[in-house]
């Protein structure tokens, strides 16, 4: 298998094979691999490259799971930094950015395993998001939050969803599915929920009608075969229910976890997985180069090397921001849109679903309306 | 708004810029990357960075603080970092390792930029003594842009000064990618060992000896140190 016979694969549309995403992972001229995936993302969204305005709430850092790569969690509430949000203050994180006068289209929420918080915390801390802006996107809670719920409070997955979604959710994020790999995922997260239950999650709520985005963690301990299995798996559930919106490559951040020993992914690794990811997810339409894992620099270089999106605004990560990352809390959209035209693409902002909010003048102009150009 | 970076497909291939730098820089180097840990004299007149650091470095925009350049070499700085040609003259002439830090603005304009650049190879072509540039970006979005600045650097300084890193501005993920388009040495927070990212350490851009040489061995390059003085030695894993 070399890198031009897998070039013709992608010029005819043919999916590529385990050991095609071998081959790729081992090509070791990054420029070549990058081409290649460049011309897979100009295919399929030439220049264009989206980003959209998002506000992440982490409601609790509480959690049962213990993952070893997490910087985040707190096992219990007397420990140093542990907390969590009473539903008005989580709301009040979204009433204090829609007063600024910023056009919020989507709040993103993921929290820790926390057992000792009853299921209408969740559904009245969703409803009352969704009171605040009714045209505001929900996408809240991992599938490992919902395999909680399901375990914790005794109810099906499929009907966690259907009370979560008659609360307002609107669709799911990706993260948690971190390496599916058993022997990786019992080192690194052992109490998480496998990839069975990961996977059986997203097609659960794909059925239902809702979208979702999909991840992997790289950068740990496990192998570019692990790597490569992982991304087959959720390009065949994406055969199966077409509901991935986006894949989204996460670095692992060795700060202020159990893993710090490791060191951090290294660039090349990082433009390697979006390029790699972009060739072999052929039916997940957007690659993101979210820029709180990667920093601005290396997920500006990423949207030459696969990635067509950007992800948002985001204001007030907290998870990677712990594990070390030295990106800023948020970006203005003024910042995002001067960060892709930098890298000579065009920049469009979108809502959660893809769908184009502003382009062109009409984004020149919104961007230009917004307080300071949004948050910082 | 930025003016643009002429990074388009249409303007500039990226891919074959960074080609053609990585090959220059071989060529240039024979296959050899550098790595060197440094200490940075402070305006207030004192050191950060390990007293052992083989490179003891002043910059230009810190010069009146300390009483000029004779104070600072008395001080034991042996590399200028030069903003002006006249200063680093003036720096080569005292003998010590004379660099050039180019600075990149996403409010200059790419053309004014190859001017500049062009116009520095015509020196070095003429005799300026120059032992390397580092490309500086001023803000974050000029990632892309301090990689193809990096590349032209090579291709315009053909079998000139080096191109360095500054693992300090740049950070380690794009001062690797930089070996990758033309940079052929990494300069800052290199250590013998760093401590683990915990804590106050949490975000630190400190990188060891051995994570250094393996960035520069993970872009094809044998990994050598400068050590104080100026002699190189290769780096044994």
């Amino acid at each position: 298998m070399t890198l031009a016979s897998i070039s013709e694969k992608v010029n005819a549309g043919i999916p590529l094979s385990f050991d095609d995403g071998l081959t790729l992972f081992r090509e070791p001229d990054l420029l070549k691999l990058g081409g290649l995936a460049n011309q897979a993302r100009e295919q399929l969204h030439c220049d264009r490259t989206t980003f959209n305005r998002n506000l992440h709430i982490n409601p609790t850092n509480l959690c049962v799971a213990g993952c070893q790569l997490c910087s985040f969690s707190r096992r219990s509430p007397d420990q140093p930094g542990a907390y969590t949000l009473g539903l008005s203050q989580a709301w009040d994180k979204l009433k204090a950015r829609l007063d600024s006068g910023d056009p919020v289209t989507e709040v993103h929420v993921v929290g820790g395993l926390n057992d000792s918080l009853p299921f209408d915390y969740y559904l009245e801390l969703v409803a009352g998001l969704k009171r605040l802006q009714p045209t505001l996107h929900i996408k809240a809670f991992s599938a490992v939050e919902i395999v909680h719920f399901h375990h914790h409070f005794q109810r099906e997955v499929g009907e966690v969803l259907r009370r979560l979604r008659a609360a307002g959710l609107d669709s799911l994020p990706g993260g948690g599915a971190e390496i599916f790999a058993p022997r990786v995922r019992q080192r690194i997260c052992p109490n998480k929920c496998d990839a069975e239950e990961w996977l059986d999650v997203h097609r659960t709520a794909h059925q239902m009608g809702l979208r979702s985005n999909c991840t992997m963690l790289y950068g740990t301990i496990e192998t570019i075969e692990e790597r490569v299995e992982h991304l087959l798996r959720l390009r065949a559930l994406q055969d199966e229910t077409g509901g991935f919106q986006a894949f989204i490559p996460l670095a692992f951040h060795p700060d202020n976890n159990a893993l710090s020993h490791l060191p951090a992914p290294s660039a090349v690794d990082d433009l390697r997985v979006c390029a790699v990811a972009r060739l072999v997810l052929h039916n997940i339409p957007h690659i993101k180069a979210y820029w709180v894992s990667l920093g601005i620099k290396t997920a500006q270089t990423a949207l030459w090397f696969g990635a067509d999106d950007l992800d948002g605004t985001v204001q007030e990560e907290k998870i990677y921001h712990l594990a070390g990352s030295d990106a800023p809390q948020a970006l203005a959209p003024m910042e995002i849109v001067r960060l892709i035209r930098a890298a000579g693409r065009t920049p469009v902002e979108r809502d959660t679903l893809y769908r184009v909010v502003a382009e062109g003048e009409a984004l020149q102009a919104r961007t230009c309306a917004s307080p300071t150009g949004g948050p910082r | 708004m930025s003016t643009g970076v002429a990074v388009t497909s249409q303007e500039t291939d990226l891919f074959d810029l960074g080609r053609a730098a990585e090959a220059a820089t071989r060529a240039a180097t024979g296959g050899r990357g550098f790595f060197s840990c440094w200490r940075r004299l402070l305006p207030s007149g004192l050191w950060q960075g390990p007293a052992s650091a083989a490179s003891a470095s002043v910059d230009e925009a810190d010069l009146a603080d300390l009483g000029g350049l004779a104070a600072a070499a008395t001080a034991g700085a042996n590399t200028f970092i030069a903003t002006s040609l006249p200063m680093l003259t003036e720096a080569t002439g005292r003998g010590l390792r004379g660099l050039l830090r180019l600075f990149l603005s996403a409010e200059e304009p790419v053309e004014q930029r190859e001017r500049r650049l062009l116009a520095l190879a015509q020196q070095v072509r003429e005799g300026l003594v120059l032992d390397g540039v580092v490309p500086t970006p001023e803000d974050d979005c000029m990632g892309l842009a301090t990689l193809m600045l990096v590349a032209r650097c090579r291709l315009a300084l053909v079998g000139g000064p080096h191109v360095l890193v500054d693992l300090d501005r740049v950070g380690p993920k794009l001062g690797q990618l930089a070996l990758g388009f033309g940079a052929d040495e990494l300069c800052g927070p290199i250590v013998e060992t760093r401590a683990l990212r915990l804590g106050d350490n949490a975000g630190s851009r400190a990188i060891t000896r051995a994570e250094a040489a393996q960035l520069l061995r993970g872009a094809g390059l044998r990994a050598f140190e400068r050590m104080a003085g100026g002699s190189l030695e290769e780096f044994a894993p």
